[in-house]
């Protein structure tokens, strides 16, 4: 299995955490990200993305069709995550929130109960099944 | 700081493993790395190297002085990679070009205290750096990236 987790990208603040809509500077993220993305994925990928807004305008970018899933909204658990990956065949993108992600990532590299730090915006690409190996970790600050 | 790990790009096949050259392919996946790191590091930067042929060459790609370790030589410890490093108080960026599974160790080490290794492609390298956040260290990766990626 290769599995991408995205980070959403720069996000307003506001007190609906789910309305909260990506700055500009977060839509050239965004922007950046999926032109890489879309350079390297294969031809057939599924997305799925959190139902907050910020998540779902960074998936959005990718110009791709999104399957919006509603487990993984922020507190999205690392099982919850590694569990609506494995409900897909093939590349699967999961767009998300920290420290979600990060504890993912760390559960399915190392086995452990760590935050790992994604930075927003960035993507780690991690490939096989647990312990997975990390194909690339991108961020879009250095594109 | 910020430390990049970079493993030596594809090389041939010699008896004498410390003599090993780069092969066509490995110049360019060398060449590919170093143009990516040079538009992104700061403008100065200290660059370690294996005594290895493939490593130094590949480190030659960045075109600036390098400094060669014996200490990274093909076996090299992950405390010896992180003592060459000077990491975590270096003030500045330090590329280190090495060796797997040394330098995967020493990935797996300061990014989750675990034994690895990490697996690092030829001529991938892996760019970390460390903060300190509301009071906790932090290592952060700041990208990890294969020539087939560039």
């Amino acid at each position: 299995m290769e599995l991408i987790l995205w980070r959403h990208a720069d996000a307003e603040d506001g007190a609906d955490d789910m309305a909260r809509r990506l700055t500009p500077a977060g839509e050239k993220q965004a922007a950046a990200m999926a032109q890489w993305l879309r350079a390297h994925l294969p031809a057939q990928y599924t997305v799925l993305a959190s139902p907050a807004l910020r998540a779902q305008q960074t998936a959005a970018a990718l110009g791709a069709s999104i399957v919006t899933d509603k487990t993984l909204a922020p507190g999205a658990s690392p099982a919850a995550i590694t569990k609506a990956a494995q409900k897909h065949k093939g590349t699967v993108l999961i767009v998300g929130h920290q420290p979600d992600l990060g504890r993912a990532a760390a559960q399915l590299v190392a086995s452990a109960q760590s935050e790992w730090h994604i930075e927003k915006g960035a993507i780690w690409w991690l490939a096989g099944e647990a312990p997975a190996r990390i194909k690339a970790v991108v961020s879009p600050e250095l594109l | 700081m910020d430390l990049i790990l970079w493993r030596h790009a594809e090389a041939e096949e010699h008896a004498d493993d410390l003599r090993r050259r780069l092969t066509t392919k490995g110049r360019k996946q060398a060449q590919r790395a170093a143009q990516w790191l040079l538009h992104r590091l700061p403008a100065r930067f200290t660059l370690i190297s294996s005594p290895a042929v493939r490593a130094h060459q590949t480190a030659q790609a960045l075109g600036t002085p390098i400094k060669v370790e014996q200490s990274l030589a093909p076996g090299a410890t992950p405390k010896a990679i992180i003592a060459a490093a000077g990491w975590p108080d270096y003030k500045g960026a330090v590329v280190i070009v090495g060796h797997q599974p040394d330098l995967g160790r020493a990935l797996a080490q300061l990014l989750s205290g675990a034994q690895g290794p990490w697996s690092i492609k030829k001529g991938a390298f892996w760019w970390i750096s460390n903060r300190v956040r509301d009071g906790d260290a932090q290592v952060v990766v700041r990208a990890a990236v294969s020539p087939d990626l560039l």
